[in-house]
């Protein structure tokens, strides 16, 4: 504890000497603090513009070129044709009956004749 | 609330730029550092000023960042190993019975700037080991054995035979 007593004692007649003279001010600082501020705020602007032009150039260095012309749109196909077999109504085994229904298909009808 | 700040940051200055640059001054261990690192400190506070929701405790911070400040810049001095400079060192102690005050400053001069900021912040300013700790950014721990680690190499230097009463003035 006893140089903690020295510690204190040598700081306090440090403390009774006469300091050089201040040549600082608080409008100094504040001065210093604007111009610090404008220089800040005018690096973030170049900055910006440096990087946007450089994401720009990067842009159309090396995304694909988009003045080829625009694709033409082929030959039209040729119309399907549709063929439909006939759809037997009655189950495979069932004897016909001469009295039947006739046998319909898909866009056809045919009848059944006798004779 | 520019003008509200400027003229809170300008009432604040006039307030407390004695005692911080005293120690300031303690820190360092010449005027032209201390300089320096104070109005490095309280630049650093009026940026950071607007940003900040609670200005109540302002002047803890102040002190925050002026011992921040002057260990950043013991490391970048530490980098630059010498400086040369035509201007002769501070001179100290004018008063009777300086001699012994010169040992105590030349021992204190002679640690590493985390242990005196420790000692200055706790011997001058009679901060809480806490407070310490907050204005260092470090644990409590380290707060202890660093201000106990600066006794001993005081209690080294001084040696026994050093008499405390010699330094009144």
């Amino acid at each position: 504890m006893d140089h903690e007593d020295k510690l204190r004692t040598t700081f306090s007649v440090l403390r009774g000497e006469v300091p050089p003279p201040n040549a600082n001010s608080a409008f100094g600082v504040i001065t210093r603090g604007r111009a610090v501020r404008s220089r800040r705020r005018t690096i973030a602007v170049a900055g910006s513009a440096v990087a946007t032009a450089g994401v720009t150039a990067l842009a159309l260095a090396f995304l694909p070129d988009t003045s080829s012309p625009p694709p033409v749109p082929g030959p039209p196909l040729p119309t399907s044709t549709t063929t439909t077999s006939g759809v037997r109504t009655t189950p495979k085994g069932v004897p016909e009956r001469q009295d039947s229904p006739p046998v319909t298909t898909t866009g056809q009808v045919t009848t059944n004749t006798t004779g | 609330m520019t003008l509200n700040w400027d003229s809170e940051f300008t009432q604040l200055y006039d307030r407390c730029n004695e005692s911080m640059r005293f120690t300031a001054f303690l820190m360092c261990g010449n005027w032209h550092e201390a300089e320096d690192v104070l109005q490095s400190a309280f630049l650093k506070l009026y940026l950071a000023g607007p940003k900040l929701t609670d200005h109540s405790g302002i002047e803890g911070y102040l002190q925050q960042i002026l011992v921040r400040t002057f260990i950043a810049e013991r490391r970048r001095v530490r980098w630059r190993r010498e400086k040369l400079t035509d201007a002769l060192p501070d001179s100290l102690f004018v008063a009777p019975g300086a001699e012994d005050g010169l040992v105590v400053w030349e021992a204190l001069s002679s640690m590493p700037a985390r242990q005196r900021a420790v000692l200055v912040l706790r011997y001058w300013n009679d901060l809480s080991v806490e407070d310490v700790a907050t204005a260092l950014g470090c644990s409590t721990g380290t707060v202890k054995s660093q201000s106990s680690k600066g006794l001993q190499t005081l209690r080294h230097k001084l040696g026994p035979e050093f008499d405390p009463s010699r330094l009144g003035t």
